[in-house]
Order: structure tokens, then sequence, then C-alpha cells
């Protein structure tokens, strides 16, 4: 399977293409830059019961240890929430898009619009559609896609894996959030 | 629309100076029966003249595009990079160009059902007098044609008056189509206006095919009891000669029935259909089967129980030529629009063409008259049936076949890459080689029958028949009924619902309609429609949708169909029939305004739309929306300010309608009685909106239902629906109640504990409930000045 190439064959990106997170230390660099992250989870969060936990863990440590906010479509809000992750907003895929496109969005928080969308959870297809109307719709904000299925639309996206490995790279991103987040609490300590 | 008209019809005209009967001169405007009511503004509207209607709709409901891809390819210039702000070689922008592809999709699909129209009224002219009465529900249906009458200003009495409304269509389809040339518009919301108006030209052509089929076919006239008829593969009986008909123009599949029926072979073989064919065959004989929507193409033929295919057209495969050479059935293509390759026979003896078909000389024939295909077809099958018995019929494999080709398996995962549905296929190869085919078998139930496993598989395995083969026993075991699609919707049901759906106690009309590219498989249709019919709405269904309601049973064993009743009232399921048969639908929310409210139809467009956008608590749901028709479907409803869900797949049409709740501004009304402006909140909050599942698509129906007519009580009833829904479904309590309490009176009574301290700290408000309109001219009494 290459890597880099649309999950679904027939979708055919355009001239410009995701780039590929090649180590969990991208993200943490990106996410360094970004002044208003928010995550955004589908229904295959739970729905894909091989996903699940692996993606709980990873969103509710970008929350623990980045306090970024997670807005959840379709009808997961409570299973999620019952898994111990706080849900800052419940919005359809479709009206994301559209506030997230918006310049004037307060945001959930009535802070104003994100510079940073971090996604997992949805089909291909219609995530396909949904970083296609944010790319357009917003070029200057950044898409990250964090399903183990290429994404062309996306800013930075995961090449095509086979699961195991996937799993093994958001492992290592957890570790990575954990470490940081001990060591600069530690910093902070010795100030 | 200024028409001229001059139409000379001679019919038996002997000689010169002989009898000259039936002579039929119209010279002018034609307007079919004289009609005392007032005519409204926009009788025949080209679409700059309900613009300002649709920029008012589109004011709130503002587009969101998403493109597939980055580039236009459209002409020459191009292939132009419109990304990222850029304009194309011609100086279109991402967003017109996205909106002039919704244009296509809604012009293709209005073009289909005019066409469709024409060729009926066109078929049945030749046989019938022009003056052959259209009678859609005897005497319980006056307003016969409310979509032309709202449209067109006109009330048309005989077949021959449909010509009149299929010219307007015809030349407003092309104006529309030459919008979208390279060059021509350039305004997004401009082109959106045009499909809205693709849409509406859609829903009167709906009418048109409709009302003519419903009155030369006596299929059945607005009747809430129409029969039940057979659904799924399970009930078909393979012993008898069995033909196949496929898609929606329904004539040549009832020729057949007349030819057996004169030939006393009625019973004798089977006529089973996909499509909408199937569904309007079953309305003019309920023994006719219908083996499912239009993924059921595939499994059906790949089974061999089909000894003839007829194809008619729209939404049949392309591929069916060579799927039946595959079973060796002889194929008939009827219609000009698919005429599939084939020699045209349709002046041939039919014995000859019978034999042709017998022999193998050739794999099928094209014939565009009804009446021989009629004949030819039985004959046909009679005689395939036989000559089959003897020859490899079917290509479907035996358990142990697929065994084997699911030890070819290598897991490459080409399969799930092509598969619409990601469906986990090499997973379930892999255990399927080692004898278990359930998985397989799992995945029969969300597949939507495309093919496109069987073609990428460079271990050549039969992907699509594998699935179908590891599911031998459900196969067998669909047997199912549908209600027959009744038509129309009675004046008498009108008047009885009509007040209770404006005033919200009935708490809405949900409208499943559209094809089968299901995310999850048909039930999901089903469970939709049964929680809403349980819990007393009225649930309105056509086409495939109306199959895959039926493609279920409740532990009592029974379908939808059986367990609801079919009248347009609470707690009903309501078959109204084809594709075409969508008329009815909008033609129902229509004549609420008419029939309930006494307001004039007649060329009065932009008022009646005004009326049911605020009054009328329906929503669209086309769960597995696929083709243009869809599109067109769906726009004739945006109009007319009903809204419209689609499954995840609709995402694809690449353009949603969505309000902004957190806008209050967007969400202000005129009161009619004073003029005032007055803030409603958002009802209907979108009017195009893509669910990712049946559950969000379920709290979407109950929450969309919502007007600002409702009072509080209808309020309160909706209310609990949505949040009921909500609390069940996504496991917590919605955050956005207080945007649709008005006043302490719309908190549903069993919530008011639960409910009140959250209102509290949002701030209770005390509104209130206008007699709402958008529209300016629908103000009664003018600010400061006289009514
Ligand atoms: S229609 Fe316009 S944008 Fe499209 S290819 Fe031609 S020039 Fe380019
Ligand atoms: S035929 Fe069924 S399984 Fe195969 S690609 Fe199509 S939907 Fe998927
Ligand atoms: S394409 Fe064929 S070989 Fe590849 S995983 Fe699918 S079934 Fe197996």
């Amino acid at each position: 399977m290459s890597g880099q190439d649309s999950w679904l064959r027939a979708e055919m990106g355009g001239t410009k293409q995701a780039s590929v997170i090649s180590k969990p230390e991208v993200l943490i660099a990106l996410l360094k830059k970004s002044k208003r992250p928010l995550i955004i989870i589908g229904h295959e969060t739970i729905s894909d019961s091989v996903r699940t936990d692996i993606l709980i863990r990873m969103i509710s440590e970008f929350q623990k240890t980045k306090g970024i906010p997670i807005l959840s479509t379709s009808h997961i809000a409570g299973q999620v929430m019952e898994r111990g992750v706080k849900i800052s907003g419940v919005l359809g895929s479709m009206e994301i898009i559209d506030r997230l496109r918006d310049p004037t969005w307060k945001g959930l928080d009535g802070k104003g619009q994100y510079d940073l969308v971090l996604s997992a959870g949805f089909s291909y297809s219609l995530g396909w559609l949904l970083f296609s109307g944010l790319k357009q719709g917003a070029p200057e904000t950044k898409i990250i896609s964090l399903d183990p299925k290429y994404h062309p639309h996306a800013s930075w996206s995961y090449a095509n894996m086979k699961t195991d490995s996937w799993k093994a790279e958001i492992e290592r991103l957890i570790e990575l959030l954990h470490t940081e987040n001990t060591q600069q609490k530690m910093e902070e300590a010795h100030v | 629309m200024n028409r001229k008209s001059i139409h000379i019809r001679l019919s038996e005209a002997k000689s010169s100076a002989g009898s000259v009967k039936d002579l039929d001169i119209q010279i002018g405007k034609i307007k079919g029966e004289q009609w005392d009511e007032k005519e409204g503004p926009t009788p025949f509207p080209d679409h700059a003249a309900l613009r300002t209607w649709d920029r008012t709709l589109l004011s709130r409901y503002k587009p969101l595009y998403l493109p597939f891809c980055d580039l236009c390819c459209l002409c020459t210039y191009g292939k132009c990079d419109l990304s990222g702000g850029k304009r194309g070689a011609c100086g279109i922008g991402m967003e017109a160009q996205q909106s002039r592809i919704v244009l296509l999709a809604a012009c293709i699909g209005a073009a289909t059902h005019i066409s469709h129209g024409r060729h009926l009224v066109d078929h049945l002219l030749e046989k019938m007098e022009r003056r052959t009465l259209i009678d859609v529900g005897g005497s319980n249906v006056d307003v016969e044609a409310p979509m032309i009458r709202l449209v067109c200003g006109m009330k048309p009495k005989t077949l021959g008056d449909l010509e009149t409304v299929l010219d307007y269509l015809e030349s407003q389809m092309t104006e529309l189509l030459a919008a979208a040339h390279t060059g021509q518009e350039s305004d997004p919301l401009d082109f959106e206006s045009k499909v809205f108006h693709a849409g509406m030209l859609d829903h009167v052509g709906l009418e048109v095919a409709d009302i003519a089929q419903i009155s030369a076919f006596d299929l059945p006239k607005a009747e809430p009891d129409a029969p039940l008829v057979d659904l799924g593969l399970g009930t078909i009986n393979a012993e008898k000669p069995v033909i196949l008909v496929i898609g929606h123009n329904v004539p040549p599949a009832i020729d057949i029935i007349k030819y057996s029926r004169e030939h006393d072979l009625s019973g004798k073989i089977e006529v089973t259909g996909i499509c909408c064919t199937a569904i309007d065959l079953t309305r003019f004989d309920p023994s006719a089967k219908i083996v499912g929507p239009i993924s059921w193409q595939l499994r059906y033929i790949r089974s061999g129980v089909p000894d003839l295919i007829v194809v008619d057209e729209q939404c049949v495969r392309a591929d069916l030529l060579i799927e039946a050479g595959n079973i060796q059935a002889p194929l008939i293509a009827t219609s000009s629009k698919n005429c599939a390759g084939l020699v045209d026979r349709t002046d041939d003896n039919p014995d000859d063409i019978v034999a042709d078909l017998i022999s193998g000389t050739v794999p099928g024939v094209l014939i565009l008259d009804p009446l021989k295909v009629g004949e030819v077809a039985v004959r046909t099958a009679l005689a395939s049936h036989e000559t089959r018995k003897t020859k490899k019929t079917s290509s479907i494999p035996t358990a142990e076949e697929l065994i084997e080709f699911a030890k070819r398996c290598g897991g490459c995962m080409e399969c799930t890459r092509a598969c619409p549905n990601e469906t986990p296929l090499p997973d379930a190869m892999k255990q399927a080689a080692t004898g278990d085919l359930s998985p397989l078998a799992d995945i029969y139930d969300t597949c939507i029958g495309c093919g496109r496993c069987d073609d990428v598989c460079n271990k050549e395995i039969p992907i699509h028949s594998s699935l179908v083969a590891a599911a031998r026993e459900k196969v067998l075991d669909e047997k199912y009924s549908v209600r027959a699609g009744r038509g129309a919707i009675q004046d008498i049901e009108i008047r009885e619902v009509g007040g209770p759906i404006v005033l919200g106690e009935i708490p809405g009309v949900v409208a499943f309609v559209g094809c089968a590219n299901f995310p999850n498989g048909a039930s999901e249709v089903a469970e939709m429609a049964r929680e809403f019919a349980k819990r007393r709405y009225i649930a309105v269904a056509s086409g495939c949708s109306a199959m895959a309601i039926g493609m279920y049973r409740n532990e009592d064993g029974q379908t939808p169909y059986e367990e609801f009743h079919g009248r347009f009232d609470a707690g009903g399921i309501v078959n109204v029939g084809s594709c075409v048969s969508n008329a009815h639908i909008a033609g129902a929310a229509i004549k609420i305004a008419s029939i309930f409210a006494k307001r004039n139809l007649r060329g009065n467009y932009e008022e009646i739309a005004d009326y049911v956008y605020n009054r009328v608590g329906a929503v669209g749901v086309a769960w597995g929306a696929m083709s243009q028709k869809a599109a067109a479907i769906a726009a004739g409803f945006w109009r007319l300010g009903i809204p419209v869900i689609v499954g995840p797949h609709g995402a694809k049409y690449r353009r949603m309608l969505l309000g902004r709740k957190d806008h209050d501004e967007d969400w202000y009304v005129f009161d009619s009685r004073t003029g005032e402006k007055v803030q409603v909140g958002p009802v209907p909050e979108h009017l195009f909106v893509t669910a990712e599942t049946k559950e969000e698509a379920m709290v979407l129906i109950a929450k969309l239902c919502t007007r600002p007519n409702d009072t509080s009580r209808g309020r309160s009833m909706k209310l609990t629906h949505y949040i009921d829904l909500y609390k069940r479904l996504y496991g917590i309590m919605p955050d956005d109640i207080h945007l649709f309490i008005r006043s302490p009176a719309d908190i549903p009574i069993t919530m008011k504990e639960e409910l009140l301290p959250i209102l509290q700290e949002k701030g209770l408000q005390d509104r209130i409930i206008p007699d709402p309109t958008l529209l300016k001219s629908q103000i009664r009494k003018q600010k400061g000045g006289s009514s």
C-alpha cells in the first residue's frame, strides 16, 4: 500500500496536497505555532471500535496537556463524555465547517476563530469534503488529519497506514505530549 | 410569460368535402380550464421573476461549498486551479464554479423528469384523445394539480393541457442550462437561485408525469388503502418464467401485463421490477412484484432468476447488457434515452425478434413501441425460461466455490479502497477462507451493489457475487410488503390535518424520498420512518426509500406498511409512489395553503412558498440520495422553503444551505398583522444539510420541523420530540433549547423542571408569536398607513 495517495482511489485532490506527518514532533511543532487550536471528532471515533480507545486517549491527552477544546459532531458526545473526555461543543459536521470558515465566528468560548483544526473519526469520503470545504473557505486555517488514511485536502495528514503502525505512531504522540507536559511542569516548578 | 400558440388537430378528416370529426382549433394563449381564481403576479415565471424570493431564502441559508477538487475542467481554457481564491481563465471563482456544478446537476435532474413527462404525454396522446380528462382522485380531489396551478397559473383539465405546461418547462430548462455555459452567470447566489428555479420546474414536471399516468392507466387515485404488494427477492417464484423490468417509464411494463392478461398468461409468469418502474407497475397491477431498490440490480440479475430483462430509462446500470449476457438472459431496451447500442427493431415482425432473442443471434434489441415490447417480452420470456433450464444461468458462487475464491485473497485492500462504504472486505475474505461466511454476509446488508470491488480485485474474485452467496439465506428470506403508491393526497385529508400541522399539533410531515445510496443499508430508513410514525408525525415515502421502509419486519412480523396506516394523518406511513409521485408531497404542502388557509394558488408562487416556509413543518429526508434527479427534487423543496436532510454521501452534492443559529439578526420575520419585525429564532435552522449518522438525522428531523407559526402547544410538542430524541440518541441535553422557547408557554410541560434552570440561566424570554411572513407584500397593515 503506497502511503501518499488518496485512500479512496477515485478521489483526486488538486494542486495543493497535505504534507505527511512523519513523526509526532511535527505535530508538537505545529501546535506550538498555533494560538487557537480546536479538535473535531466524527462518529467513527466511537463506531470504529478499532480506533476508539486510542483516539479517546489521544484527544484526552491533547485536552489535558494543551487544553485544546474538543467539538464532537454527529451523536457521539454522550458516549465520549462517558469515557471521561470533556466536550466543549456539539455541532453537525457541516455546521462546524461553516463556522470555521467565518472570520467573525466567536468560537466555542466566545474568544474568536480557530487557526488550527485537528480532526479524527470521520469516514474518508465525508472527511474529504469537510477538509476541502475548509481548505477553500478558510485557506489560512491549518487542518491536521489524525486518521490513518492520507487526506490530500488537509494541510498535514498521516499517510495510509496499517492500523498497528498508526496506533504505534499515536502512542508515540501521546507519550510525547505527556513527557513534554511533565517537563514543562517541572520547569515551571523550578521557576 | 406571454404564450402564443396555434394548435390545430383534425382527427379522422376523411376528405376535403367529407366529414371532419373532432375538429379542435386553439389560437392564442392556452389556459386549460376556465378558472375564476384571481391570477397572482407570476404565472409561467422565468427565473428572474422569483429571484427576490430566492435571495430572501439564501440570505438566511448561505451556501457552504465542499468542492471535490481544486480544479475546474469545463472548457478548453482549463484545467484551471481555483483554490485559495484564484480565478479561472474565464474569471470565475470557486464558489460560483461549485454552484454551477449544482446547477448542472439540478438541470440534468429536472430535464430527466420533464422529458419523462413529455415522453409519457406524447405516448398517451397517440392512443387517447387530447381531451381525456385528468383525474387523480375523483370527487376526493378538486385541486388536481397544485404545482401546475401554482407555477403556471393554469388549471389543467385534460391530457392535452399538459402539453402547454411541458412547452413552458422545456423553454425554461434550456435557459437554465445556457446559464451554465462558460462566460455566462458569474455570481454564486444567482447560480443558486437558478438551481431553485430548476427545482421548481422539476416539481411541475413530476406532477405532469404522475397525473398523466394516474389518469391514463387508472393508477390508485389518492387511495389511503391502496393494496399491499410483494417486495423482495424471496417473494419471486423462479419456477415460472420471470421478466425483470428496470427504470422509471412504466408504459412498456404495463403492456407486458396487458399482453399476458389478453393471452391468459396472468399468474403463469412473474413480472418483477427494480426501481420506480416496479413501483408504478404495482400501482397498475398489484400482483407484479418489487424486487428492491436500484442497488438490487446486480444481485438479482446474477442470481440468474430473470429470464428476460426489459430496461427503460433512468437509474438503469450501464453494464446490464454484459450482466444479462452472463446469465444468458436477453435484454430489451425500450427508451430512446437508453438505446444500449442495440439495433432498433421497432418496425420488425415480433416473430422475427423473438426468434433472434431466443436463438441468441442478438444479445438484445431496441424496441421503441411499448405495445410491441409487451408481446415480444412475454413471448421471449416464455421461451427463454425453457432454454435457460439447461444452461448455467446463475453467476453466484456456491458456498464451496466461495471459500476457494476467498483463499485467493491476498489482503491488498484495493476492494475496500474502491468501496463507497469502505466495507471491511479483506477481513471478511480472510474469515471466509476459513469457512466462516458471516462477516461477508454482514457486508451484504450495507453493500449498495455498485460492483466497484469486482473491477479492482487483481485475484479476480467476484466479490459482489460472493457477498450474495454468503448471504444466501438472508436473500431467500427477503419477503416483505409495501403499500402500492397511492398518488395524491385527498382534499379532505388536507382539510383535516391542515390546522394541526399549521398550529404545530401534528409535529411534522417527514418525507423519506430518493435513492438507495445508503451509508449503512436500507434498514436505517425503516427505522427512521417507524420512529416518526410512532411519534405521530406523518411519514411520507416515495421511490427507493418507500421500498427501503418496506424491507423490515417488527417483532410481530409486520412490515411498516402493515404496522402503520396509509392515511395522510398522524401516525401514518404514506407511500405516494415513484419518483414522479414526489409532486404529491410538495403538492400536499401547497394544498394546505389553498384548501386549509384559502390562499389563492394561481400564479402566486412567492406568497404560497412564504406560507409553506413559515407554517408547514415539513422536512425531506433523502438518506441515500444519489442522482441528479434527487438534486432537482431537493431544489424544488428548497424553493418552497422545505428543508432537506441527506445522508453522508449527500455531501457529495458539494453544497449545503445552512442557517446560523448563533446569528440572532438572521431570524427576523414580519408580523403580517402589524408590519413589526419579530425575532422568531432559528426555525427551521437549515435548508439543506448532511447528517453523518441516522441518529443525527433523527434529531435534525425533529428540530427542522419547527416553524415560526407554531402555537405554544405545537411548539412544546415539537420540542418534546426534539429534546427526547436528543437525550436518547446523543446521551446529553441539547445546548440550544433556549433558542426555540419564545415564552414560558412553549416549555414542554413534562420537562419543565429539567428545563427551567437551563432557560433561566440563558435568560427566559417572553416574545410574541407573530403571523409570520418574509414578504413585505404580505403585511396587511403597513406601519403608519392604512391596511
Ligand atoms: S470554465 Fe472557466 S474555470 Fe472552468 S476550465 Fe473553463 S476557463 Fe477554466
Ligand atoms: S459492490 Fe458493495 S462491497 Fe462492492 S464496492 Fe460496491 S458497495 Fe462496496
Ligand atoms: S481486492 Fe481482492 S485480493 Fe485484494 S483484498 Fe480485496 S478481495 Fe482480497
